[in-house]
């Protein structure tokens, strides 16, 4: 009897149907643009340059006629949406903080973007500094091995510093859960921004929370402590 | 009433407790921008003009004070992303004006803002391609403003938006092009009910952008073509790779050896790279749930004929 129902079992998931990969050319959220129908291109106001339109395709038989080619035909979506970003805060309050409590706060980040894709990138101006010139270290982590592109678990209320978190559509993927905690990168020390979200496919409302944790060592000097934050979201091309 | 007192004092306690250990509410200003168009594509000959204009527009009620700015964009992956730098733009091969200061503060309010750039191409021998960003960012509250010390620590947030500005700059109205299929991986064996996915990779090794078209031929043992699928069209920035993601379904009926031939062509029609893989097409699933079929049958069969038997 046992056999019979390996057998069955084995029979059902052969029949059932398996997943398709494939991409829509139609989705609720956008549709493709077919010919040189054109909505949001602006104004053109000479004739010596060629856009992705009409102009283009002329363009584009002329390269290719010289054995050498460019195409600049209109191959952009019809998009059903703008390309938008919100922020659900532009002030983060951290509170006063405490010598081994971990201080935290968090907003969203909303991104719409049609077409294929998008992404936004973090970037803090300064690390978190005080009116003397004080700034409180980035995190390390709890293994002290998380970096500006590589999140690691920051629970241990003994490890001191700045860092964050991100969880949500899009997410960057070294968030593995909310104990994940990355330093942000700082233009001050050059560093390059760090992708948050990203996604190749269009998508609506798009949405993900950053936490900020905040945690200072007991010889961390008093003071109020700011920095400014970049979130900056681009589109695929 | 003394169990009353009781209660009363622990809820207190829990929700004192509760107000404790939750997070930070925050308190300010939201903000939601659109831009419009997203990208821009521009071919531009040496010494002329090219206006194009932006539309910013606020999605909240607030106005907003926004800097625009311009900055050097650089492709990071094979997926169409960008990198940008976050310093503003300098030493580009392209004279750029623009309808309102770039750099300086304006405020946005209800209507949609439009911005006008102009662009002139510099003299030049060869083409050349730029890619900028122009990027509208809002202006963070000041971290001064605490009026009820002791105050706290606080996080300045900004956001900004961008549309991606592509140019070649092309002198005499020639464009390279030197495009290499760096990845075509398929299975040597495909099950006819399975649908094949295809993520090939072109990479193009000259600086200037182009779009090529590739199109799928999927050949029967016999050499006819079953099929002519045309991938959907990618831009590919100069130096840099993109992979394309499609798939294709096979029939029930196409079984044995076909051939995939990937071909990416011009505008024009000629070819620029090619590449061909063998796939072998079993119908690997309806193979496998013919022999359970009939094992199954011989079970059965067998345990009838035993029960039989045993009666």
């Amino acid at each position: 009897m046992s056999k019979l129902s390996l057998l069955l079992g084995i029979l059902f998931l052969l029949i059932s149907p398996s997943k398709a990969i494939g991409q829509n050319l139609e989705s609720d959220s956008y549709r493709i643009r077919m010919g040189n129908f054109n909505m949001t291109s602006g104004t053109k106001t000479s004739t010596n340059y060629s856009l992705t339109d009409t102009v283009g395709q002329t363009a584009a038989e002329y390269f290719s006629g010289t054995g050498y080619f460019v195409q600049a035909g209109f191959q952009y979506l019809y998009t059903l949406y703008d390309f938008s970003f919100s922020v659900s805060s532009l002030l983060a309050d951290l509170g006063t903080a405490t010598s081994g409590t971990f201080a935290s706060v968090n907003h969203t980040l909303i991104v719409s973007a049609p077409g294929q894709g998008y992404s936004v990138t973090a970037l803090a101006v300064t690390p978190l500094t005080n009116t003397q010139g004080s700034t409180i270290p980035d995190t390390t982590c709890d293994n002290t091995s998380c970096t500006e592109t590589a999140a690691e678990v920051w629970v241990n209320t003994a490890v001191f510093g700045f860092g964050y978190n991100i969880i949500g559509h899009d997410a960057a993927t070294d968030f593995t859960d909310a104990t994940f905690f990355r330093p942000f990168p700082s233009l001050s020390a050059a560093e390059p921004p760090a992708t948050v979200m990203t996604s190749i496919q269009a998508g609506q409302d798009r949405t993900a929370t950053v936490t900020y944790q905040l945690n200072v060592s007991p010889t961390q000097a008093a003071g109020n402590y700011s920095t400014q934050i970049i979130y900056t979201a681009t589109p695929v091309y | 009433m003394k169990i009353f007192t009781r209660y009363t004092l622990l809820f207190i306690l829990t929700s004192f407790v509760y107000r404790l250990s939750s997070p930070i509410k925050v308190n300010a200003q939201n903000i939601s921008l659109s831009v419009s168009p997203p990208v821009v594509e521009i071919l531009l000959a040496p010494n002329q003009q090219l206006s194009q204009t932006f539309f910013l527009k606020s999605n909240t009620p607030d106005s907003l004070t926004i800097i625009p700015s311009l900055h050097l964009a650089t492709p990071s992956d094979s997926f169409g992303h960008v990198t940008l730098d976050p310093s503003p733009a300098g030493n580009i091969p392209l004279a750029i004006s623009s309808s309102l200061p770039l750099n300086q503060p304006f405020t946005l309010g209800d209507s949609p803002l439009s911005l006008t750039l102009t662009l002139e191409g510099a003299t030049s021998d060869l083409p050349e391609d730029t890619y900028l960003a122009l990027s509208f960012q809002t202006v963070a509250p000041s971290t001064a403003d605490c009026s009820h010390p002791p105050c706290p620590d606080r996080l300045n947030v900004s956001s900004a938006i961008s549309s991606l500005i592509l140019t070649t700059l092309a002198p005499n109205n020639i464009i390279p092009t030197h495009v290499e299929l760096t990845s075509f991986e398929l299975p040597l064996l495909q099950d006819t009910a399975l649908t094949l996915p295809l993520s090939p990779t072109l990479a193009n090794q000259s600086p200037i952008m182009l779009r090529p078209n590739l199109t799928l031929t999927v050949l029967s043992p016999r050499g006819q073509v079953v099929e002519t699928l045309p991938l959907p069209s990618e831009l590919i920035l100069g130096n840099s790779s993109r992979t394309y993601t499609s798939s294709w379904t096979p029939h029930w009926s196409n079984l044995g050896p076909y051939r995939f031939r990937l071909t990416a062509t011009t505008a024009g029609g000629s070819t620029l790279t090619e590449s061909e893989k063998v796939v072998w097409l079993i119908p690997l699933r309806f193979l496998i749930l013919v022999f359970f079929l009939l094992l199954l049958i011989v079970i059965i069969t067998r345990q009838i004929r035993t029960r039989l038997l045993a009666h």
